[in-house]
Order: C-alpha cells, then sequence, then structure tokens
C-alpha cells in the first residue's frame, strides 16, 4: 500500500512534466530537444535490428513539436529525413536503397507527420486554455481592482461624511458655548442699566464681576475659534535641532499654572543623556497640549507620569505622558487625532474645548518626522498614555552636543 | 410670582436670580435636578418654572418640564436653551403652557413672557 502511495505520487509528478517543461527558457527547450536527438538516434542506432521502422526516431518528433509546436515539426521531419538517410546509408553500407526502403521511408515520414500534427494541436489546445485563463485571471484582477477602488472611495466619503459631522457638531459646541456667556454679559449690563439706583454696591459689583467673567470667557472662546480657523491652514515646515528632553520638559513644567502643578504629583523619568532632532517650539507646544488636557480631564491628587524611552542609542526616542484618569473608550481612538473631536462625556460637561489640541500635536509631531499615539483601556482610573517618538539625533552631531 | 429656575450655568442662574428679584418676584434657583424638584413638585409651591434645556445630566430641560407636569399638571413654563430652535421644538412636542426663549435673551423680553404668563 505504502509503495502503491509512493507511485502514484511518482506518477502524479511525472505528469505534470510536459507543462513544467513549457515554462523553461528558450535555449533550455532547444537543449531538451537535441537531447530527444541523442537518445532518439541511440535508439535506432543500437537497437537497429528491432526498431528498423525507426520509432525511436518520435521522441524527438514529439519533443520539437510540444516545445516549438508546427516549426518544430517543420525542422524535426526535415532533421529526421536526414538523420535516416545517414544511418542507413551508415547501416546498408553500399546498398542502393530499394522499394522495401522507400515504403519504410514513406511510411515513416506520414506517421511522423501524423504524430506531430496531433503533437501541434494539443500543444494548441494547451495554448489556448493557457490564454482563456490568463484572461480570466486578468477580468477577475480588473473586478477586484474595481471593488477595491470603490471601497477605498466608500471609505473616503464616510470619513469625509465623519469630519463634516465632526465640524458640525464644533459649530454647535462654539454656538452653545457663546449663546450662555453672552446672555449672563447681556443680562448683567440690563441689570446695571434699569435697576442701577436700586441695587446696592455689593450687588453692583457682582453684575459687574459676572459681566467681565463672561466676557473674557467670550474672548477665550474666539480666540480658541480663531486658532481652529488657523490649524486648518498649513503648519510652517519644523525648525529641527539637536535638543535635550528633559530640558524641554522642565522648561514646559516651569510654564505651567503652580495650581495645576500641585494639584498632581508629577514623576519625571527622562534621562539627561536622551537628545532628540526636533523643534524645540513645536515639541514644548505638544507637551503643553497634552499636560493641559491632563489638567482639565484627569482627577486631582493623581500621578502623571512623563517618561523617555529608547532601547538603543540609534533607535527612535518614544517620550509618553502616563495619567491615571478616566481613560479612553477604544471605540474613540481612532478619530481622537482629528480635527474638532471631543469624546462624548466631555460634550455632556461644562470644560471648554474645541477638540483640537490633539490634532495640532499629530500635526506638529508628524512635522518632526514623528508619530503620536495613544494607549488606552478605556476603563476609569487606568487612565491613558499618550506616546511620541522622536528620531534620534545623528552620531556626529551627537558629538557636536556633547562637546557643546 | 414665585418662580423655580434651574440652570447649570451657576452665573446665568444668579444673574436671572437678581433681575427677576428686582421686577418684584420671589425666585428659587438651583443648579441640580435633584435640588429642583423638591422645590418645585411641593403643592402650590410655584407659579412658573424656567429650565435650561441642555443640563449636565441624564434628563433634559423638556424631561424635567415633563416630570413636574405629572405632579403639577398646569405649571407654566419657560424653556432656555443655547440649542438650536429645531432641537428645542423637536423636544417639546405636545408639551402645552411652554415657552421656548433661545440665548442670548434680553432680560426684558423674558419679563414680558412672565408678564403674559402671569396674566393668564
Amino acid at each position: 500500500m505504502k509503495q502503491f502511495n509512493h507511485i502514484s505520487a511518482l506518477l502524479r509528478q511525472v505528469r505534470s512534466l510536459p507543462l513544467f517543461m513549457l515554462r523553461l527558457s528558450t535555449s533550455k527547450h532547444v537543449l531538451i530537444v537535441m537531447l530527444s536527438y541523442g537518445l532518439g538516434c541511440a535508439g535506432l542506432w543500437f537497437l537497429f535490428p528491432l526498431v528498423h521502422n525507426g520509432a525511436s526516431m518520435f521522441l524527438p518528433i514529439v519533443s520539437a513539436c510540444w516545445l516549438f509546436r508546427y516549426r518544430g515539426l517543420l525542422i524535426s521531419l526535415v532533421l529526421n529525413g536526414v538523420i535516416f538517410q545517414l544511418i542507413y546509408a551508415f547501416l546498408l553500407r553500399g546498398m542502393l536503397p530499394d522499394q522495401a526502403f522507400l515504403e519504410g521511408g514513406v511510411i515513416g515520414f506520414s506517421t511522423s507527420l501524423g504524430l506531430g500534427l496531433v503533437v501541434c494541436w494539443l500543444r494548441v489546445a494547451v495554448d489556448l486554455v493557457y490564454v482563456a485563463r490568463q484572461q480570466a485571471l486578468a477580468a477577475e484582477q480588473e473586478r477586484l481592482q474595481a471593488l477595491q477602488v470603490g471601497r477605498e472611495a466608500t471609505f473616503a466619503y464616510e470619513h469625509q461624511c465623519k469630519l463634516n459631522e465632526l465640524k458640525d457638531q464644533f459649530l454647535l459646541n462654539v454656538s452653545h458655548e457663546l449663546r450662555t456667556p453672552l446672555t449672563v454679559l447681556g443680562g448683567s449690563l440690563e441689570l446695571l442699566k434699569v435697576y442701577y439706583d436700586e441695587l446696592d454696591q455689593t450687588m453692583r459689583d457682582e453684575a459687574l464681576t459676572q459681566a467681565v467673567e463672561n466676557h473674557n470667557r467670550l474672548v477665550n472662546l474666539v480666540n480658541r475659534v480663531l486658532e481652529a480657523i488657523t490649524v486648518t491652514q498649513e503648519f510652517s515646515p519644523a525648525q529641527c535641532e539637536a535638543v535635550h528632553v528633559q530640558q524641554i520638559v522642565q522648561e514646559v513644567l516651569s510654564q505651567l499654572d503652580p495650581h495645576d502643578l500641585e494639584a498632581y504629583t508629577f514623576c519625571v523619568q527622562v534621562s539627561e543623556q536622551v537628545v532628540v532632532w526636533a523643534d524645540p517650539q513645536y515639541l514644548i507646544q505638544v507637551l503643553h497640549n497634552l499636560l493641559s488636557n491632563v489638567f482639565k480631564y484627569v482627577p486631582k491628587q493623581t500621578e502623571v507620569c512623563i517618561a523617555t524611552i529608547q532601547p538603543t542609542p540609534s533607535s527612535p526616542v518614544c517620550l509618553s505622558v502616563q495619567d491615571a484618569g478616566p481613560g479612553i473608550s477604544p471605540q474613540e481612538i481612532p478619530l481622537l487625532f482629528e480635527r474638532f473631536v471631543r469624546l462624548k462625556r466631555d460634550l455632556a460637561t461644562a470644560i471648554p474645548g474645541t477638540g483640537l489640541g490633539l490634532y495640532i500635536c499629530k500635526q506638529l509631531v508628524e512635522a518632526m518626522g514623528g508619530q503620536i499615539w495613544v494607549e488606552s483601556s478605556g476603563r476609569a482610573g487606568e487612565g491613558c498614555r499618550f506616546c511620541l517618538t522622536l528620531p534620534p539625533i545623528a552620531p556626529s552631531t551627537s558629538e557636536m552636543v556633547r562637546e557643546n | 410670582m414665585r418662580i423655580g429656575i434651574l440652570e447649570d450655568y451657576p452665573a446665568l442662574c444668579r444673574i436671572l436670580q437678581l433681575s427677576l428679584k428686582m421686577a418684584g418676584h420671589t425666585v428659587y434657583t438651583s443648579q441640580t435636578i435633584e435640588d429642583f424638584l423638591p422645590l418645585v413638585t411641593a403643592p402650590a409651591s410655584m407659579d412658573l418654572i424656567i429650565v435650561d434645556f441642555l443640563l449636565m445630566a441624564e434628563l433634559s430641560g423638556a424631561e424635567v418640564i415633563r416630570y413636574v407636569r405629572t405632579v403639577s399638571p398646569d405649571m407654566p413654563a419657560i424653556l432656555i436653551s443655547a440649542a438650536p430652535l429645531t432641537t428645542l421644538q423637536a423636544a417639546t412636542i405636545g408639551l402645552p403652557r411652554l415657552k421656548i426663549l433661545q440665548k442670548p435673551f434680553e432680560t426684558r423680553t423674558l419679563l414680558t413672557i412672565i408678564q403674559t404668563i402671569s396674566r393668564a
């Protein structure tokens, strides 16, 4: 049984030999035909008495027709004729061709022709099947490509719709954030105008304070809207230089509101030696945006960790800001760095925001040749970790920095 | 008139309170639904309620009014909001004795509406 399996496996391999030969180069085809001539001639020579009808010479005809089609047939018939003449002339030395020899030649020629034609037709049939299969494959490829193009178009359209939705949401937020302070501002002024004499000093002061506070709120909002308009334009190219990450982190922390700083436990794990190729102003803004998000959304008295990782001196530096806040749900992560995106839960709160901070971060980090992403389980208390990679400094420049 | 106000923006709450008080009304303000409901659902406690539509809660202002109406079916109400008018209209379908006032509004306008309600 085992042997039978071996034999059938072997037969399967032999069966695919003719098709395999078709895939070879022309020079190999010529070689195969020459080899088959060698075998055919040897058969004719050594087995002359047994196969004096020249059956061994069918082998080169079959191989030539299979590999070169009608050209092969023509050439092999001529060659066979010549070879027969030579071999017979040598074997039947001195004897003139008799009638039996001539008849044998005619029969040999016509059977060779018939066999050659059959092989040629087979080869043509195989070629046709091959062409048909290629065409079917091409059509399938085209269909798949069209499908892919269609899918991409749908995706682009959906993405655009999503962005438009976000833009509408942004306008709605702005409109909402404008209307309430405006009511307070108008209300306070109206109150002062109509009842100025009847109000006591404390009430007047209160109304004035409310008016001023809400005026400031409106000014802030208008500034943020202006910022939103400007960020839709191109960012200027990054002015990169060798930057000590630790210095940048210290600078950002020193610029922050001391109250915010005191409200959180900061842990900074940035080695003095970490140097990146970045635009210092861009990097400051990115860190500033990430930290102001922490102050806006993360409960006070929790730990905020700023750290860098660089596996080898030549690998990119990964700078991360990790908090222990409410986290971000995985469904909301893919769109997080798009323009005007705000988390669903933040839309319901009074925390002001335009949904541009992270978008700006992404643009700035990418302008410096880096990447930014967020990792979060979405579970409250586990917080999230914003990571950005920045290119390491080139070795020649790092020497200069060390010298400086 | 005794007026109950539910508005989660403290500054607006305070200014409305002062303005209405100066106009001669008795004003009760709350910034959360939890504080507001016991105030206005006590029998014959209020003559009018003013409710903000977008609240930092699961219920909207319209739903708060509907709830109050289950206890005092005749309670007149004013819904104030920064949301688009169409949203407000859609949310208040089938609510009688209700005025919608879109922010920003003048205190004068609010007082006129209150006057109309008190005469009715």
